[in-house]
């Protein structure tokens, strides 16, 4: 799965990983998609959550094999992980403390790409 | 900048020049920030020019300084020549080293990239055997130092400060009690890039603090990502990596108090900060200063754009025609303004110091955020720039409600109406 991920990065696609069980925020996702040129592909664990062809489901053994390396030191500017984290602050804090909406939050993270 | 970095800035200057000859390139320098400023200086000191200032940003085009002008990297062939691989060298100060060289090979630009200050150590972009192994190795390096760590403090929660900046620590510690008491962490200690601000942190209270060199302090926050350690935290709001808060300032302004607030430790809007009473010191030449008629100047931070000195000519004029003592806050080799007098209180001091004197003038630096509670008249300066690659303005990101007046350093100042 790394050598996949190392492929998209060097066809220079952004990856966008979402860890944990946050299937509304798959669709927040979806739907900003639609405006991009298949540059972007988010790739998740959660099961039963079939969108979009740029929406890819991965199993979670796989996807710990690529968060084990994400862990290990940054190696891409290309690949960005969503989740929540008890070790330090993400943007999910904003949506949770009512700072920022979802809708909000995708728009961040898709903002240039 | 900080001594050591532009020790490592000189150091790394003099050995790509041995390599190369740099007066025989074209030098450009990519990412437009103080310390790309300060490297052009240095360069002036050694005889060497500037060619350009590579940025991404938008509202940097065209600035200028020392007649570098800032350009998009797209830019860079048609400044560098037709051999720009041969001609040209790009040098980069900022911690985005990796992005900047993977940006400029995707441009097609072939000439020699080159790092003057190691800012980032958890960043390389390569997923090669070798990087990774010598990843793993830095990630045992930080293992074995949090080992050592939890020795000395078994039963203490971790709290990791990865950048040397006041302001950072003192919203860090402000809201830790908040935080501390949502997760039911009994006992801490802090672990810090650089021993002062550690005073800091004891204005809040007696707590353990360690600090470590910054490249051990990257090894053992590496670790503890690695190994996904539940009792320690990393509090800081857009380092290193994996903290992606930073990305909300592209559409929204947040305050940098509530950065911490809400984005790095997810509590409630309108949760009330810890104020620093612990551990405060009186100066002691206190007597010398004229009570309440006495101006205390601030205009250095190591990590701000100076402000014109004509701006605190006027100030110092001023103040020193209405009769009021006024005093330069110096640190090491830096020089008092003409007109006012060294003083070198502690961080544990200054509080006392202001006070006595009645006034605060200051850069718009982490000393202001320690001066926060000062009873004083208290004035911030901002020089005009954007926070790192937004929209938002400095006084935007930065202001101080607890100051009387936040002034663009860029207006006319009117300060007899202050």
């Amino acid at each position: 799965m790394l050598s996949d991920l190392k492929q998209k990065i060097d066809e220079n696609k952004y990856i966008i990983i979402v860890l944990g069980n946050e299937p509304e925020l798959l669709f927040f996702l979806a739907e900003a998609l639609e405006m991009n040129n298949n540059k972007i592909e988010i790739w998740h664990s959660i099961k039963g959550t079939e969108l979009d062809k740029h929406i890819l489901y991965i199993e979670l053994s796989e996807m710990n094999s690529i968060i084990k390396s994400y862990f290990l030191y940054d190696f891409s500017n290309k690949v960005f992980v969503i989740s929540n984290s008890i070790q330090y602050g993400t943007l999910l804090n904003y949506v949770e403390t009512g700072i920022m909406t979802r809708q909000e939050m995708v728009k961040s993270l898709l903002y240039k790409l | 900048m900080e001594k050591i970095l532009h020790d490592e800035m000189v150091e790394n200057i003099n050995k790509v020049d041995e390599e190369m000859t740099l007066s025989e390139k074209k030098i450009f320098l990519f990412g437009h920030c103080n310390a790309t400023l300060e490297l052009i200086d240095l360069l002036e000191s050694q005889g060497l020019k500037t060619t350009g200032i590579l940025d991404n940003s938008d509202v940097k085009q065209g600035q200028e300084y020392k007649g570098a002008v800032v350009i998009y990297p797209r830019q860079i062939g048609e400044y560098a020549g037709d051999d720009s691989a041969n001609d040209s060298v790009v040098l980069i100060t900022s911690r985005f080293y990796a992005a900047m060289l993977q940006q400029l090979r995707e441009l097609g630009y072939e000439g020699p990239v080159r790092k003057v200050i190691d800012y980032n150590t958890y960043a390389e972009y390569s997923l090669s055997d070798d990087t990774i192994s010598r990843m793993k190795t830095r990630e045992r390096h930080g293992a074995e130092l949090l080992r050592n760590l939890s020795k000395k403090y078994d039963k203490h929660f971790k709290v990791f400060c990865p950048f040397n900046a006041l302001g950072d620590i003192y919203f860090m510690i402000s809201y830790w009690p908040a935080f501390a008491k949502k997760r039911n962490v009994d006992q801490v200690v802090f672990c810090v890039p650089n021993p002062v601000l550690a005073d800091v942190i004891h204005m809040f209270g007696d707590y353990p603090v360690e600090a470590y060199v910054q490249k051990e302090l990257d090894a053992m926050i590496q670790s503890a990502i690695y190994t996904q350690d539940e009792n320690s935290f990393i509090a800081h709001q857009d380092r290193p990596y994996v903290v992606n808060l930073a990305k909300a300032l592209y559409i929204k302004k947040i305050p940098l108090e509530q950065i911490y607030c809400c984005g790095v430790y997810c509590l409630p809007v309108g949760t009330v900060p810890d104020k620093p009473n612990a551990n405060l010191h009186i100066y002691k030449d206190i007597a010398s200063i004229p009570e309440s008629k006495a101006v205390i100047f601030s205009p250095y931070a190591k990590s701000v754009t100076a402000i014109d000195h004509k701006v605190w000519e006027e100030a110092v004029n001023h103040y020193n025609g209405a009769g009021y003592k006024c005093y330069t806050n110096v640190i090491g080799d830096e020089k008092p303004l003409d007109g006012t007098e060294a003083i070198s209180p502690s961080l544990l001091e200054i509080r006392s110091v202001v006070e006595r004197a009645g006034t605060f003038v200051g850069i718009r630096s982490g000393l202001c955020d320690i001066l926060r509670e000062a009873k004083a008249k208290k004035i911030a300066l901002y020089p005009d720039y954007n926070y790192c690659d937004t929209k938002w303005k400095s006084i935007e990101m930065y202001n101080i409600e607890q100051f009387e007046y936040n002034l663009l350093a860029t207006e006319v100042i009117e300060w007899a109406k202050l």
